[in-house]
């Protein structure tokens, strides 16, 4: 089995090195890759009620509604773009963007449909609440460890891989995964 | 007042019969009295010739270790003052100790005061490399140690302990709201809250909002705005916890780095062991190190540094704040032997006490402990500083930095702009470093006595005065040991050697430029010069061995390129442009003799000196200091004269008489009372109406007593007038009358020995006025007999004769007119 397109969920101003790693096992595996952003339709449904107020770091509630709310999710898929281009930058890879609006575990779940491999990445947060969502794909603990040394070669800023499929398709995937990126790597140094 | 121009030889009286002989005109060095060839069989002269006094205090003033006893070496330029203060500090400084070194080091309580580390001498380079090493092995160790499987875990915890304590916190409001159907939203940019649907864990949508009853819809408000107080308090709560994170994270740094920094530190205090202030300094460093183990992990390059995710602002890069564990080396001694001696060419401010530099950074100047910059004050200590005198006084406050240096005893590096505030930057105040040195200031002796007179702290502070003679005797040694010196300047110059002819009449220029026949000029430089410039003229003749004709034409053609100026002033008297009579008589008139020193080069000219008398009130005018075209001293010689002729022709009348003196056509100012016999001889001559011989020159000062004194300058003013005969062609009339005193100062170049030998020329010592007056008219000038009276027809006979006229042609004038002194009122 090969994996032919890769999906990573983006977050703007986060893992810019994990983004450029995930290109390059993309274009070592020689994969498709698919920046995928999600827009949160509660938040803009949040945004929409008359009293709708968000409190930052400075500890105060401040105004919000569906426009600023509107435009940054905006700016912040235009960050993802961007990020995930200058990662692809200079590889060889074929890369694509995509905004996606909607139910987040809804889009979550369309997007493990697509791909064979679905990166998510962000911050313990965005773990947390993905891991909460999609329980029923959590990957059981005889591939953890190798899902760990992948995330380090990876340089060690993925917090999780999602993988759609029972756990013995999970173990030669990551088997043929590991071989392709060390493959990769030995290319990259010159060691055979 | 009558005056004549007689042609024609006169009677040459008694006193002109003492004319000099030619072996009284120029102590010659024989050259047969020495016992070599040439110079290459001498052995070199090492000691100093004839400064033994200057020695004495020299070595005197190296050999007391007390405060104030620094040297001043004070002569005239040329007596070769430094090389003898270099050669005896030479002598001295290998026997003694070889200094510390001394470094400066970052201080870590006041940063902008660097300490200064004194280290044994050569210690100082290991120490800097030491340093260097240990930097080097923290930036290994130090991040290996957070390498360990041990740290990361720990720092997970510290990581997830504030991680969780942040969730929990929300967690918890989120809960609380979730069981009032409320959902907590992580926006953008913080949190939210949003009511929820009451069948679905999803936001209810505004619409749907807007449709339920207004009380619902106010319960929702009221529950969403306690949530919002609960999660600000919450919030407010979280740099709390994020600061006591940190605090955990800089303790764990601290834990995990203390063993690796800890035993690499000990490795290097062991080497230190015996220096207790460096091993200070070494434990500094090990606690900075600890407090700031971050700088020894390099970020990446273009990623922001972070800490749980928070963007942490861009702090000085890692390098820079390294520069702290460096060490500066101010002075270094591995390479010495023995205690340094420093030659400042240039004391300035800065170069004597250290400076302190600044680079650009970002716009601003800024500076750090390891641009402070020794100063020759820092090289020469422990040690000799040898300073130029002259240099030190015109440089700003060069003079006032050294005298704080030696009062305090210590050194305090500080930039001239810092020290008037020119530069408000950041600066820094080095600990100052003990100063035990001694200073050689080498000047000029009016620098001594003026610094003594006018600065009270100088004679406090250089006690030891080394003073240099100009000139030795000339006994019979000293030309042997003049020859040695000149062997080893020779040599010491890689020029040829000289036979023992060219010696000799190096030494007859020694005597010369002493100005004194029993004298050796101990002007080092200028007899260099002369044996470079006799090489030079050896090579241009193709010889090997320089030659007595060799120093002769370098001599002669040394006097012709400065000559330029000396023969405008003779072409002017052959031309008649300035009128000097060379034969013939007339009265009062007088050759005179000046020495004009232009650029260093000194020549004799004639003069021409004329007095004219009258009837008057007893004063004698002194034509140039009216026109004040005279100096003091020439104004007291002509008043000396008034004294002289009072006292010698009327002391029993009234000194009727008007006089004035003038030296013609001097334009320039006349200084000195070297030409005061000669107007006194051009007084009498027309007092007493006798003609003077024009083919004489005089020269001598005269005092009220009469007797002719000694001048200087006497073998210029006689070659000058010498050379003005010469021109005009030698009669065997013409000569020079000069001071009896000064027949031990002839040193006469050749010529003027020759024509003397060939009795073309003379030289008559003259004691008294008399002796003088009579060379010069050819007249007895007359004792006093038993009754008083001078001789009749004698020069003073005719003077007194000539004043008691005046005297009674006044008073008879007085008698003649008593109008005028009623007029005048009646005296009391």
């Amino acid at each position: 089995m090969s994996i032919r397109r890769i999906t990573v969920v983006q977050e703007p101003a986060r893992g810019t090195r994990a983004l450029d790693a995930v290109a390059e096992a993309a274009a070592a595996l020689e994969a498709e890759l698919l920046g995928l952003f999600l827009e949160d339709v509660e938040l803009l449904h949040f945004a929409g009620l008359p009293f709708a107020r968000e409190i930052g770091a400075s500890a105060r509630p401040r105004g919000l509604d569906v426009q600023t709310m509107e435009r940054r999710l905006r700016s912040q898929a235009q960050e993802a773009r961007r990020a995930l281009a200058a990662a692809a930058e200079g590889k060889p890879v074929r890369w694509s963007f995509r905004v996606e609006r909607g139910s987040v575990p809804a889009q979550l779940r369309k997007a493990l449909g697509d791909a064979d491999l679905v990166i998510l990445l962000g911050d313990g947060e965005s773990r947390r609440r993905s891991a909460a969502l999609l329980s029923a794909a959590e990957f059981s603990s005889a591939v953890a460890p190798a899902l760990e040394r992948l995330a380090r070669a990876l340089a060690g800023d993925v917090y999780r891989v999602q993988l759609d499929a029972d756990e013995e398709a999970i173990a030669k995937l990551l088997r043929e995964l590991w071989r392709g990126a060390a493959g990769a790597e030995a290319e990259r140094t010159g060691r055979k | 007042m009558g005056s004549s121009q007689i042609e024609g030889k006169r009677q040459v009286p008694a006193a002109a019969s003492r004319s000099l002989k030619p072996e009284d005109l120029c102590r010659r060095c024989d050259p047969a009295r020495f016992d070599f060839k040439t110079t290459d069989d001498l052995v070199d002269f090492v000691e100093a010739l004839g400064q033994a006094r200057a020695v004495d205090a020299i070595r005197f003033g190296m050999g007391i270790r007390r405060d104030g006893f620094n040297i001043f070496a004070m002569g005239p330029e040329g007596l070769g003052r430094h090389a003898l203060v270099r050669k005896l500090l030479e002598q001295q400084a290998p026997g003694e100790q070889v200094p510390s070194d001394w470094c400066y080091v970052f201080n870590f309580e006041t940063p902008h005061k660097p300490r200064a580390l004194r280290l044994p001498p050569g210690r100082a380079a290991k120490f800097r490399q030491d340093m260097a090493h240990l930097v080097e092995d923290l930036r290994v160790g130090i991040p290996a140690a957070f390498e360990t499987d041990e740290y990361r875990t720990r720092l997970a915890e510290i990581e997830t302990e504030f991680n969780d304590r942040q969730a929990k916190a929300i967690g918890e409001i989120g809960e609380r709201a979730r069981s009032r159907r409320i959902a907590l939203l992580r926006t953008p940019a913080g949190f939210g809250f949003a009511p929820m649907q009451k069948d679905k864990d999803e936001v209810l949508e505004p619409e749907e909002f807007r449709k339920l009853p207004e009380p619902d819809q106010h319960r929702m408000q009221e529950d969403i705005e306690s949530l919002q107080e609960e999660l600000e308090r919450a919030v407010h709560e979280m740099p709390k916890w994020r600061r006591e994170a940190q605090r955990k994270l800089r303790e764990l740094n601290r834990e995990v780095t203390s063993a690796s920094v800890g035993s690499l530190m000990e490795e290097i205090k062991a080497e230190y062991e015996a220096l207790p202030e460096v091993r200070a300094h070494l434990g500094a460093v090990q606690n900075d190190v600890l407090d700031h183990v971050e700088i020894f992990q390099q970020p990446k390059e273009g990623e922001q540094p972070t800490l749980f995710g928070i963007p942490l602002p861009r702090a000085e890069s890692g390098e820079s704040l390294l520069r702290r564990y460096e060490v500066n080396v101010l002075i270094e001694r591995s390479a010495d032997k023995g205690a340094p001696i420093i030659y400042e060419d240039n004391p300035s401010h800065d170069n004597l006490v250290g400076r302190i530099e600044h680079v650009a950074k970002m716009g601003t100047l800024v500076t750090d402990f390891t641009l402070i910059k020794a100063g020759a004050l820092h090289r020469a200590n422990g040690g000799y500083l040898v300073l130029d005198a002259l240099k030190v006084l015109t440089q700003p406050f060069a003079w006032e930095a050294l005298k704080r240096a030696l009062r305090s005893r210590e050194i305090r590096a500080e930039s001239l702009g810092q020290m008037l505030s020119l530069v408000s930057t950041v600066s820094l105040e080095p600990e100052p470093i003990p100063l035990d040195l001694k200073v050689v200031l080498v000047g000029q002796r009016i620098f001594y006595y003026l610094l003594h007179a006018y600065d009270p702290e100088f004679g406090g502070l250089f006690k030891v005065v080394a003073d240099f003679e100009d000139d030795m005797a000339r006994d019979p040694d000293a030309d042997s040991l003049y020859a040695r010196v000149v062997a080893t300047m020779a040599r010491a110059d890689k020029l040829r050697p000289l036979d023992r002819a060219a010696v000799a009449r190096a030494i007859e220029h020694g005597a010369r430029v002493a100005g004194d026949t029993e004298k050796l000029s101990m002007q080092m430089h200028d007899l260099a010069d002369l044996l470079r410039e006799s090489d030079h003229w050896a090579a241009t003749a193709g010889r090997t061995v320089t030659a007595a004709e060799d120093v002769e034409r370098a001599i002669r053609a040394r006097q012709e390129r400065v000559g330029r100026i000396r023969q405008r002033l003779q072409e002017e008297i052959s031309r008649g442009t300035l009128l000097i009579d060379t034969v013939g008589e007339r009265a009062g008139q007088v050759n005179g003799l000046s020495v004009a020193t232009l650029g260093g080069f000194s020549f004799g000219m004639p003069h021409r000196i004329t007095a004219r008398v009258r009837l008057g009130g007893g004063k004698v005018i002194d034509i140039e200091r009216e026109a004040e075209l005279g100096g003091p001293i020439h104004s007291k010689g002509v008043l000396i004269l008034s004294g002289y002729i009072a006292g010698r022709y009327a002391a029993k009348t009234p000194l009727s008489l008007a006089a004035s003196l003038v030296f013609e056509q001097s334009y320039g100012g006349i200084e000195g009372d070297s030409a005061s016999s000669a107007e006194l001889y051009a007084l009498l001559s027309a007092l007493a109406e006798a003609p003077v011989r024009q083919a004489l020159a005089v020269t001598g000062s005269v005092n009220q007593h009469g007797d002719v004194q000694a001048i200087g300058g006497v073998n210029e003013k006689i070659e000058g007038f010498f050379d003005v005969c010469a021109s005009r062609g030698l009669t065997g009339e013409q000569g020079v009358l000069i001071p009896a005193a000064n027949v031990k100062h002839l040193m006469l170049k050749h010529e003027v020995v020759e024509a003397v030998s060939a009795g073309k020329f003379h030289i008559y010592p003259v004691a008294n006025v008399d002796e003088g007056i009579e060379i010069l008219t050819g007249v007895p000038a007359g004792q006093r007999d038993a009754l008083g009276q001078f001789s009749e027809g004698s020069i003073n006979g005719r003077v007194e004769q000539r004043l008691a006229e005046f005297a009674e042609r006044l008073r008879s004038f007085g008698r003649s007119t008593p109008e005028r002194k009623l007029a005048r009122g009646p005296k009391p």
